[in-house]
């Protein structure tokens, strides 16, 4: 195991290929510079669970494992996003079969909030709009999550989803009437 | 013309409008309050998801990450195990069978008076074919 130590200013690119040669810091450093957003994107897309730890264990550990097919064509930070969202997209699926077969599919129109009135400090607005995310079908919320909340521009975004900007673009419109719409009954100040 | 301003509205948060497509639409918001309206909830909703800072992975991620890697590094995948204990049980029938082998070749030229393919194997009057084919071996002896 190579454990020479790493310059602090090393691209990703650099620790990518150290990596390769089998230096565990690296690799380790690669998680840390990139954990976070990559919390973000999961957690955008399948809400506040524990699979969300499991879902980012498993991005890395499949970047790992082929991690020598990085060519360094798009940035690191796009490639594993990349894979965090084909895996939430994933577990959405998973968790659609599930539903069908039980009462859940009842409460997917609007959001399930007893009382609205509860909801009066900032953060709840904050919470409110998380859970109008959660309420968009899989197409709509990627755009939403890796747009809005972890704040790639649009070319990124619809280069990390692979579709055109022109859907990308229609897609965030269409999303944000949708959120606009799941919101309205509980923050009428937004 | 409505349709065409939200769509206005929409695209110049998330991409460059054109030189005319900027004028129509700040002519509109100029005259429109419905549509300044809309414009400013829309800001809204954008800068709360902007700042909905969402929490990070679990304490230790990467002490997790790191263990689950290598940990899986030392297990044998299924199939590579199933060959590891193929090889390693075929390997002592092998080395035995060898053994044997050389037990047999030795007797058979210590009593052979010539040392041929035959007599390695305790065959006479047939040919290698013979020694390695039994169905030759079969009909030679039965023409013998």
């Amino acid at each position: 195991m190579v454990t020479a130590s790493i310059p602090d200013k090393a691209s990703d690119y650099e620790l990518v290929k150290l990596a390769i040669n089998g230096s565990q810091y690296a690799f380790t450093e690669i998680v840390r510079r990139h954990k976070t957003k990559i919390a973000s994107t999961i957690h955008g897309m399948i809400g506040q669970c524990d699979q969300v730890d499991d879902i980012g264990q498993e991005v890395f550990i499949r970047f790992y494992r082929k991690m020598t097919n990085f060519r360094g064509e798009s940035a690191l930070g796009t490639y594993l996003t990349r894979i965090a969202i084909n895996l939430s997209l994933n577990e959405l699926k998973r968790r659609k079969r599930r539903n069908i077969f039980s009462f859940n599919q009842l409460v997917e129109e609007g959001l399930d909030i007893a009382d609205p009135s509860s909801f009066e400090a900032p953060d709840d607005n904050i919470n409110i709009v998380r859970m109008a995310v959660q309420k968009l079908d899989p197409k709509h919320r990627s755009v939403i999550v890796l747009r809005l909340i972890d704040g790639y521009s649009t070319e990124e975004t619809s280069k990390i989803l692979n579709i055109p900007i022109g859907t990308a673009l229609s897609r965030l419109a269409r999303a944000q009437k949708k959120l606009k719409e799941l919101i309205k009954p509980y923050i009428y100040e937004l | 013309m409505k349709n065409i301003i939200e769509k206005l509205l929409y695209k110049s948060l998330d991409a460059p409008l054109s030189s005319e497509e900027t004028s129509l639409l700040n002519n509109e918001l100029k005259n429109s309050s419905k549509l300044r309206a809309e414009y400013n909830k829309l800001k809204e909703i954008r800068n709360v998801l902007a700042e909905s800072g969402v929490p990070d992975f679990k304490p230790y991620f990467e002490e997790r990450l790191t263990d689950r890697l290598y940990s899986d590094q030392k297990k044998p995948a299924p199939f590579n195990a199933l060959i590891n204990s193929f090889s390693y049980s075929f390997r002592e029938i092998a080395f035995a069978a060898i053994i044997i082998l050389i037990l047999l070749v030795t007797y058979n030229l210590k009593n052979g008076n010539i040392y041929s393919v035959e007599n390695l194997f305790g065959k006479s009057g047939s040919s290698i074919e013979y020694a390695f084919d039994p169905i030759q071996n079969l009909i030679g002896s039965n023409n013998q």
